[in-house]
């Protein structure tokens, strides 16, 4: 089965040729990269545009790839890269009035992949306050309560320390306990 | 908020630490209660971690990555020629300007004292004369007499005169033919690395 083949056999498989491989990684793990840019960016269609981005980098850069770490954590580093460069690049263009602040994305557009109406409402509000949170505290955050990744592994990933992440991770709880309690 | 509830809550504190938090907590309705209100923050943030899917979303998404592959030129292949093409030429260029690079002032004071080393005396006393003449000589241990003597006393043609004279200048600057000749030649030196 596709799925015994180890992730760095399957890089080694797609640098000599095998375009394959490439499918095998990408579905192991799409809904990671997907999840992380969604709730990063907040709404469907930039995450759409994120995870697009995140394969094009993926599928360039594969052939460079070191073994130095694992391939999870690469597409991690990869996807927390591009989902801060993402929402950087929507801040400027916010700035200089280029997106349309009055009239955000709606969150609960019908080309949403989420399906359970009433799941997706409390999602929705969950998002809602999630993007509150500035960018650093809202990843650390997201990795640490969704994914369930260990600091260690989360610092591995955003290349910071322990004691800084748990810092982010505090000050993030923190502000969330107050934009509850104005809710 | 308390760090240390996160802290409990987040599985970071080690057995001891648990330990006494624990009992803290058994004690203090205060720290109960605050448990709680962190407890629920967490908890509600909780549907966020459940995933919903159309069936055949990454399906499409791949598909329409597939197409910008295929737009795409096709994909540039790793050639190790280009690499070493490059890091030659990097080396070429980094030797060839440090090269034509002029001397450094420590690489120009370094042969200005070897060659001053193998002067004689009289020898120096002619550079300080020189150096004299087209004024470089503007050390600070000649600022205090009357300089202008001094010029006079070592551009004089005649040879005599000018031991002469130079013994008489060194005499009122109380130093030696050497000291005085080093003092001058170092103010050279000066002038010509600025």
């Amino acid at each position: 089965m596709s799925t015994e083949i180890p992730d760095n056999d399957l890089i080694r498989q797609f640098t000599s040729g095998d375009e394959k491989a490439f499918n095998i990684l990408i579905t192991r793990y799409q809904d990671k990269i997907y999840w992380h840019a969604r709730r990063m960016a907040g709404n469907h269609a930039d995450a759409y545009d994120i995870v697009q981005e995140v394969l094009w980098v993926v599928y360039n850069k594969l052939k460079d790839f070191k073994f130095q770490s694992s391939f999870y954590t690469w597409v991690y580093t990869i996807t927390s890269t591009r989902s801060l460069n993402f929402l950087r690049k929507k801040k400027l263009r916010q700035f200089f009035s280029l997106d349309d602040e009055e009239n955000p994305i709606d969150l609960t557009s019908d080309s949403d992949i989420l399906t359970e109406i009433g799941n997706k409402e409390e999602f929705d509000r969950v998002q809602k306050i999630l993007q509150k949170l500035p960018a650093k505290q809202r990843e650390v955050f997201i990795l640490r309560n969704y994914e369930q990744m260990s600091y260690e592994e989360i610092s591995q990933i955003k290349g910071t320390s322990v004691g800084a992440l748990k810092a982010n991770y505090f000050h993030a709880v923190e502000k969330l306990q107050k934009l509850m309690q104005n809710e | 908020m308390n760090k240390q509830i996160l802290e409990y809550l987040d599985n970071q504190l080690d057995k001891n630490d648990r330990k006494s938090f624990e009992l803290k907590l058994e004690h203090s309705p205060d720290l109960q209660k605050e448990l709680e209100k962190t407890r629920a923050i967490l908890a509600a943030m909780k549907p966020g971690a459940h995933t919903w899917q159309q069936d055949g979303y990454y399906a499409e998404a791949r598909s329409r990555f597939r197409e910008k592959v295929l737009a795409s030129p096709k994909r540039a292949q790793h050639i190790p020629a280009y690499s070493a093409i490059f890091s030659m030429s990097t080396v070429i260029v980094v030797v060839s300007l440090f090269l034509l690079r002029g001397p450094s002032s420590q690489s120009l004071q370094k042969a200005f004292w070897e060659d001053y080393a193998n002067l004689q005396t009289e020898e120096k006393l002619e550079l300080l004369q020189e150096n004299s003449a087209v004024g470089l000589s503007s050390s600070n241990v000649t600022d205090d007499i009357a300089y202008q003597d001094v010029e006079n006393s070592l551009i004089t043609d005649d040879n005599a005169d000018l031991q002469k004279n130079a013994e008489n200048v060194l005499n009122d600057l109380n130093l030696s033919p050497d000291e005085l000749a080093n003092s001058v030649a170092q103010d050279a030196l000066d002038s010509m690395i600025k």
